[in-house]
């Protein structure tokens, strides 16, 4: 009797394994609930250097959202300056960006007016 | 009960369930907006999700279910609406690891909110999966088998092969002109393509095969050219491909001079929904 009660049952095991995964999932949850939840900090900066191909030059990005909450269309703009004045632009629009989501972008200029590195800068988010 | 026929039900049941998640709950894993909303939601809005999906998924338990056996205890509906959710929660996580939608550098906030936004329909579709297409009558009610003569020889191939093709179009139309397969192609590597190849081809047995659904036993008994489970199955998912391919193209998504890397890319990722569509067409029609 007391053996038929602890028997292992098909209905048991999925029974267990049901409760492992929703107990799991609520973890997670409640975990990513009692975390402190920053505002999204958006950064982006240049990775190695610039690469040139032919005619042109191109400039990887790295975009980090070391917040914790998500950013929406992230705008990030990347200018060449010569003597203080702006003589090419580029841009780039990240869909989401979650918190310690990180993204990589590529500017592509024409070399000649790349005299300089481009300054890249997020010029702004979305908060979902 | 014999322990092995125990174990045979279970599996047969969670597999059910889970063909019923992948025909109701695939246009909804290919949404871009679902990742979206998943990953922007807030712990109380995903604990709130999770909670509510209790709500229909027990209801709809209660009147259809996935398993054989009709229970009406109170008790065996929840354990079967909890079974649904996590049945839901395991298939579609590993089906957005298999779309690189969550990987090993995905925060964990962001895994968490899509699991739990695309576990809600899959939930929804394991929950009604015994009334999603009729079980089969030959092992529930032994009722007449309505396709075994009409299904023989060529003609049922051209028959299967047909149904396909139309569950293909039906099913791939609503995702072959979106963003979403653009975006997934882009990422795609050469393993992830052969992976989602076999999982196409493994979901397609089990809902035609495994699952129950439909004259399930007639079909494996079938002696036609291309009929046997294995080389329907290929035959199947060669046909789901072919659709893809020419959806692709009606809606110029992929064109001719593409690369073609890019393309098979393309074809591969929206013949997994294709493929399940394919399946539901051979079991309704």
């Amino acid at each position: 009797m007391k053996r038929d009660r602890m028997a292992v049952t098909p209905e048991r095991v999925t029974f267990a394994a049901v409760a492992a995964v929703l107990l799991a999932l609520a973890g997670a949850i409640a975990y990513l609930g009692l975390q402190e939840r920053d505002p999204a900090n958006v950064t982006v900066e240049q990775v190695g250097e610039v690469r040139l191909e032919g005619t042109q030059a191109y400039v990887t990005g790295e975009v980090r959202n070391s917040g914790d909450q998500t950013a929406e269309a992230v705008q990030v703009v990347a200018e060449v300056t010569v003597d203080g004045q702006v003589v090419s632009t580029g841009e780039q629009l990240i869909d989401f960006l979650s918190g310690g989501e990180t993204e990589l972008i590529v500017f592509i200029f024409d070399q000649p007016s790349l005299e300089s590195d481009p300054k890249l800068r997020v010029a702004g988010y979305k908060v979902p | 009960m014999s322990p092995a026929s125990g174990w045979t039900i279970e599996i047969g049941d969670l597999l059910r369930g889970a063909a019923g998640g992948f025909l109701f709950g695939v246009p909804l894993l290919f949404t871009l907006e679902v990742w979206s909303i998943g990953s922007a939601a807030s712990p109380g809005a995903m604990a709130l999700a999770l909670a509510l999906t209790f709500v229909p998924v027990t209801l709809l338990v209660h009147t259809a279910g996935f398993r054989r056996s009709v229970e009406v205890r109170f008790s065996a509906v929840l354990s079967d609406a909890a079974e649904a959710v996590a049945l839901g929660v395991v298939v579609v996580s590993g089906v957005l690891v298999l779309l690189g939608e969550i990987t090993v550098r995905t925060p964990l906030v962001d895994a968490v909110g899509k699991i739990v936004y695309e576990a809600a329909p899959f939930a929804l579709g394991a929950a009604v999966a015994s009334h999603v297409l009729n079980r089969s009558p030959d092992t529930t009610e032994g009722g007449p088998r309505r396709r075994s003569s009409g299904r023989l020889g060529v003609h049922g191939t051209v028959a299967d092969l047909g149904s396909t093709l139309i569950g293909a179009l039906f099913v791939g139309f609503n995702i072959a002109p979106t963003e979403e397969i653009q975006r997934l192609a882009a990422g795609a590597s050469p393993l992830q393509l052969l992976a989602v190849m076999a999982a196409s081809v493994l979901i397609t047995y089990i809902i035609v095969f495994q699952a129950g659904f439909g004259d399930q036993e007639t079909r494996r008994q079938q002696q036609g050219i291309l009929q046997h489970p294995g080389s329907e199955t290929a035959a199947a998912y060669l046909v789901a491909l072919v659709a893809s391919a020419a959806m692709l193209l009606f809606f110029r998504t992929v064109q001719p001079g593409d690369p073609w890397p890019l393309t098979v890319s393309h074809v591969v990722l929206l013949g997994l929904p294709a493929a399940i569509g394919g399946a539901a067409g051979r079991l309704a029609l």
